[in-house]
């Protein structure tokens, strides 16, 4: 048992201390795809009109929601993307009044949905969309336990045939040439669509322009490990609901290590427990060896040393007998000579 | 006359534990219409921010973790060459053997499509993905399981030939289900290193592989343990010489394995602390909680296993095996569901529903029974007088 | 081969290398049996 939990505990820390340490593949680099595209987010643009929700509804024949969307009383409550919502703008009261910030899939460089789906129910597109196939998923959900911006949503209503439900980027429509349904709709250009890297560069160069009115901070830029979906703000981000502490690394960068574990706990406990198998067996064999020896020895030396005491004793029983004859013949002497005597003295009274 | 004879001959159905089973039954088989008829939002209380709850932190994760006993006995027994553990192996094997295909039947409640659950390995492989490694794993150990139970039953059936032919093949099945093991067991752990924004830090690690491969041994050692105190009054009639005689054995070598295996966990947790650098979370409410975690569900048993061990008490070694099988489902549900989404505000969070309460007792009554059904038929705790004798 | 992400990277990869561990598992039993043969001689 102690060499079973030393040994086990020595290789999977060793596998595991060896590659904790999110590795990008040990000095490559990837990517983006050079025709990948984004949406650039302006929070100091948005009026919250709920015009892009209600452009995403139409554009991916979503069923009517019980508000309608000039109906801005939603507004009072922060809510997510679900089923039936790919998108939602939400408010948010901060010190400079109140933003408004637009919700749905950021389209990340590295998707933790893609790299968490055990069917490759999610592809990252060339084109920078993150698209989903309903047509091998198995509803497992362990996408939306990935996801750090918790996005995708479930159709926990539908028996039979429930899915996944979340932004695409409008794929369809970029294959066409056309813009995203939000991205057109927006009537104060909130939403920019462009190359990935342009946007980078716009959302710079806004920042230098206007230092007064940005925080310098394009969010997507390397959060997760890059997203396509960016944000610039006017106020701090977590003011408007996005979390500042996700870090840099992304999903199959912080699972590189467990993963990396895997084949060589194959390639190596085989060989490790065939070998404590061998040396066991090896052991055993030995011991018992020893210990038929080890009873052959005594029988051997228990044998020898009845015999040696059987000649003792027939010795001694050999002496006994002996001096019990010379005791008898002694006796024998004595009595033959003992009458001899007698006569004698009664012939000596006679005479 | 003979009706009354047989009225007394015959031993009656409904005693309490059955009538309780039945209840149990009847309620999971409603539950049942109701989730393939109005989907998960009708029986359970998932949501968008929730998709995972006890069917995942209970029935997949404690069923896969308490399973463990079934590789570590036989390990024991057949690598380790502790021939004194031999008699364990078969209730072992069959405890996880149940075990295992209960987590698959309890994953077909769970995962919306269920009989899509072939195709990770079929259709379209995820390899990127620890639950492929999990699904992959956990299918092919289910094979290894059933393969090693077989010889039992074959021995039930009289089909002498082929449950010899499965009896050769003692070692490498042995062998492969140590690496299946240490592979879904770890695996499972590793499926939550994806989501660091999600799991209170004094939890996430990226050791968690490890952690949750460790603590499975500690888990099967205690569950032998703690089954064979439950099946020992109700199974005593069955168990032969072999089985009673090294069952006290057993229990010493098992608690003492086990205090060090908790032992290496503690230590080893510590170690997770200090490379996160976590130590003011210990401050914290859920520090507390750890600290209750970590102190009172496996030092404490530790200790206790350890003093069992040391004075040769039994009945010590047994409430410790308790605690520590109470401690890994502390454990799993701790980072499936305590800490996991501990930055939603509390509206927000996860508590299981009746349908899913429903299921999981529904789950593990049926493998409860079906223990009882094999164990009292087949050569489980006794050995079939036909093989008596054979390793 | 060119891969743009990460993710498309690892999927390449990971597949080879479930593929070598099914191939290392039953090399590793071939292996084991040609190794414990021959003259089985006790000294």
């Amino acid at each position: 048992m102690l060499r079973r939990t030393f040994l086990g505990l020595l290789g999977a820390a060793g596998a595991s201390a060896a590659l904790a340490t999110p590795a990008k593949a040990a000095n490559k680099h990837f990517g983006p795809h050079p025709d990948t595209h984004g949406v650039l987010f302006d929070a100091t643009r948005c009026i919250g009109c709920r015009k892009c929700e209600q452009a995403c509804n139409e554009v991916n024949e979503l069923p009517e929601p019980e508000k309608k969307f000039d109906d801005l009383s939603v507004l009072d409550t922060v809510r997510r993307s679900d089923e039936n919502t790919f998108t939602v703008v939400n408010r948010y009261q901060t010190a400079k009044g109140p933003v408004f910030r637009k919700q749905q899939c950021n389209h990340c460089l590295e998707p933790a949905c893609a790299s968490a789906c055990f069917v490759r129910a999610f592809k990252k597109q060339p084109n920078g969309a993150v698209t989903y196939d309903a047509s091998v998923c198995v509803g497992c959900r362990y996408c939306m336990v990935a996801c750090p911006f918790s996005v995708p949503a479930y159709e926990y209503n539908e028996p039979l045939t429930p899915r996944v439900r979340k932004c695409t980027m409008c794929y369809p429509r970029l294959q066409e040439g056309k813009l995203p349904g939000c991205v057109e709709k927006c009537p104060k250009e909130a939403l920019t669509f462009g190359p990935r890297a342009e946007l980078i560069r716009i959302a710079r160069k806004r920042i230098e322009t206007y230092p007064d009115r940005y925080v310098n901070h394009i969010y997507g830029e390397h959060e997760m490990g890059g997203t396509s979906w960016m944000y610039l703000s006017g106020v701090p981000f977590s003011e408007i609901g996005m979390r500042e502490d996700l870090g840099t690394a992304s999903a199959p960068e912080l699972t590189a290590g467990p993963l990396a574990a895997v084949p060589i706990v194959v390639g190596l406990w085989p060989v490790l427990l065939g070998g404590i198998y061998a040396v066991t067996q090896r052991n055993a064999k030995v011991a018992n060896a020893e210990r038929v020896k080890a009873v052959k020895d005594a029988l051997k030396r228990a044998g020898d040393e009845a015999e040696k005491k059987l000649h003792e004793e027939l010795g001694k029983a050999e002496q006994a007998s002996q001096r019990r004859i010379e005791v008898e013949v002694k006796k024998a002497v004595e009595e033959a000579l003992a009458p001899k005597e007698e006569d004698a003295g009664t012939k000596e009274e006679e005479s | 006359m003979s009706v009354e004879t047989t009225a007394v001959a015959k031993k009656s159905l409904f005693t309490p534990f059955n009538i309780i089973a039945g209840i149990i039954l009847v309620a999971g088989l409603v539950v049942t219409v109701m989730r393939f008829t109005g989907g998960l939002g009708a029986v359970t209380n998932l949501d968008q921010n929730n998709p995972w709850g006890i069917w995942i932190g209970f029935d997949l994760l404690c069923g896969v973790a308490l399973a463990a006993g079934g590789y570590t006995t036989s390990a024991a027994c057949y690598l380790f060459g502790l021939k004194k553990y031999h008699a364990g192996v078969r209730p072992a094997i069959l405890t996880a053997f149940l075990g295992y295909a209960l987590v698959v039947f309890a994953l077909g409640y769970d995962v919306g499509r269920p009989w899509r659950l072939p195709y990770p390995i079929f259709v379209q492989q995820g390899t990127t993905s620890l639950l492929f490694e999990v699904g992959l794993c956990v299918m092919l150990y289910l094979t290894v399981l059933f393969i090693e139970f077989t010889p039992a039953a074959f021995e039930w059936l009289g089909m002498k030939k082929i449950r010899n032919i499965i009896v050769k093949m003692t070692l490498a099945l042995t062998i492969l289900g140590v690496v299946l093991s240490t592979l879904h067991q770890s695996s499972l752990g590793a499926l939550f290193t994806i989501a660091p924004s999600k799991l209170h830090p004094l939890w996430y690690s990226q050791y968690l592989p490890v952690f949750f491969f460790v603590s499975s041994i500690a888990a099967g050692l205690s569950m032998v343990i703690f089954e064979g105190t439950l099946s020992h009054k109700p199974m005593h009639h069955l168990m032969d010489e072999e089985y009673l005689n090294n069952h006290d054995d057993l229990i010493l070598g098992f608690g003492k394995a086990a205090s060090l295996v908790l032992f290496g966990y503690f230590s080893i947790k510590v170690i997770g602390l200090a490379y996160d650098n976590n130590w003011h979370y210990l401050t914290t409410g859920y520090g507390a909680w750890f600290l209750v975690e970590m102190l009172g569900f496996v030092a404490l048993p530790s200790f206790l296993y350890a003093i069992g061990a040391r004075d040769k008490n039994l009945t010590v070694i047994r409430w410790a095996a308790g605690l520590t099988v109470l401690g890994i489902i502390v454990n799993r549900f701790n980072i499936s569901l305590v800490a996991f989404n501990y930055q939603l505000p509390s509206a927000q969070r996860y508590f299981p529903s009746w349908g899913e309460i429903t299921i999981s007792l529904f789950v593990v009554t049926i493998g409860v029974l079906a223990f009882r059904f094999i164990s009292t038929r087949m050569p489980i705790f006794y050995e079939h007088p036909d093989y008596k004798g054979e390793h | 081969m060119e891969f743009y992400t990460l993710q498309d990277y690892y999927t390449f990869t990971k597949g080879t290398v479930y593929l070598l561990m099914g191939g290392i598992l039953v090399a590793a039993t071939l292996y084991w049996r040609f190794l414990m043969g021959g003259n089985k001689k006790d000294d």
